[in-house]
């Protein structure tokens, strides 16, 4: 069983504002204190001067070492000022930080549900195949160079990777996006997209279909 | 010393769970960036995945190596 334990309730000098050091003393000697009522609690002990020696002695040797920290800083005197304290201070100190102030991200990718493969909506695919045909829809097999496919599909192009390697095993083939989305501006004569989404094999094979009837059909007119 | 570094390709077909740490832009520099790769090459002890500011690993505790260059950076300022 794990204990987690609150943070002691320390009141901090002025001298830790400026002094980390004196801060973690502080810190250590509120952690002691919070140790010692606890075990007072807890064996249901009243008054023991053993235990009370052993106390001033700590502090007395926390003093000290706040005392040789503040010579060091010149900062003795702010040792026992208990005035306001200061609002920038930045509490806990910069490198105790934890993880929502740090200078990182840090997660775990767990295992996600097993994706069954969706089922392809055919009604979709042909009126997608028809928009592509005339021109409202844009798609992967219209860009030559692939190496441009991150600049025109911008999307994909800027996942992180733990989305590309959630993107990769849904198995994207085609990747299409209405016209009416663009962006203002393209990049070498391609359009660009903030929005788009993906056909798998399967889909993919239908919606090609669908697009070479209806060329086929087209270029049949006499 | 051989590196347990993959490559992205490598990185898609690696099972969950993994771990990631992605420093912040504004505290990556060419500077850490040599730091946190000579640590991750010398002392990982899984797979790992970087790119960038994006650290991917195998074995959690991986994760505090990348942290610990971060924080020393910010003890030594």
């Amino acid at each position: 069983m794990t204990v987690k334990l609150d943070p002691p309730r320390v009141k901090h000098s002025r001298a830790s504002d400026e002094n980390d050091r004196i801060w973690f003393y502080e810190e250590l000697e509120g952690e002691i204190l919070d140790f010692a009522r606890y075990v007072k609690r807890h064996y249901d002990i009243k008054y023991n001067e053993t235990s009370m020696a052993h106390l001033k002695r700590i502090g007395s040797s926390i003093n000290n070492l706040k005392m040789v920290s503040g010579l060091g800083f010149g900062d003795v005197a702010g040792i026992y000022d208990y005035s306001e304290p200061n609002p920038h201070r930045e509490k806990p100190p910069l490198f105790m930080t934890k993880e929502e102030n740090a200078h990182y991200k840090a997660y775990t990718v767990e295992e996600k549900k097993k994706q069954f493969p969706k089922k392809p909506n055919k009604e979709f695919l042909k009126d997608l195949a028809r928009k592509c045909y005339r021109g409202e829809v844009f798609t992967s097999n219209q860009v030559e160079d692939k190496s441009m496919l991150g600049s025109v599909f911008m999307v994909f192009g800027l996942m992180d990777p733990v989305q590309s390697k959630d993107l990769a095993k849904q198995k994207p083939v085609l990747i299409y996006s209405y016209m009416k989305d663009s962006a203002e501006k393209g990049i070498n004569g391609y359009p660009c997209f903030w929005s788009a989404g993906f056909l798998n094999a399967e889909e993919t094979k239908i919606f090609e279909s669908y697009y070479f009837a209806i060329k086929e059909a087209v270029d049949g007119i006499q | 010393m051989a590196s347990n570094k993959i490559t992205f390709k490598q990185f898609l077909d690696k099972p969950e769970p993994y771990y990631v740490v992605d420093v912040k832009y504004e505290h990556w520099n060419d500077t850490v960036e040599k730091s946190v790769s000579e640590v991750l090459t010398n002392q990982t002890t899984g797979w790992y995945y970087s790119a960038s500011s994006f650290h991917a690993f195998e074995n959690a505790k991986d994760c505090d190596l990348v942290k610990g260059v971060l924080s020393w950076k910010e003890l030594v300022k």
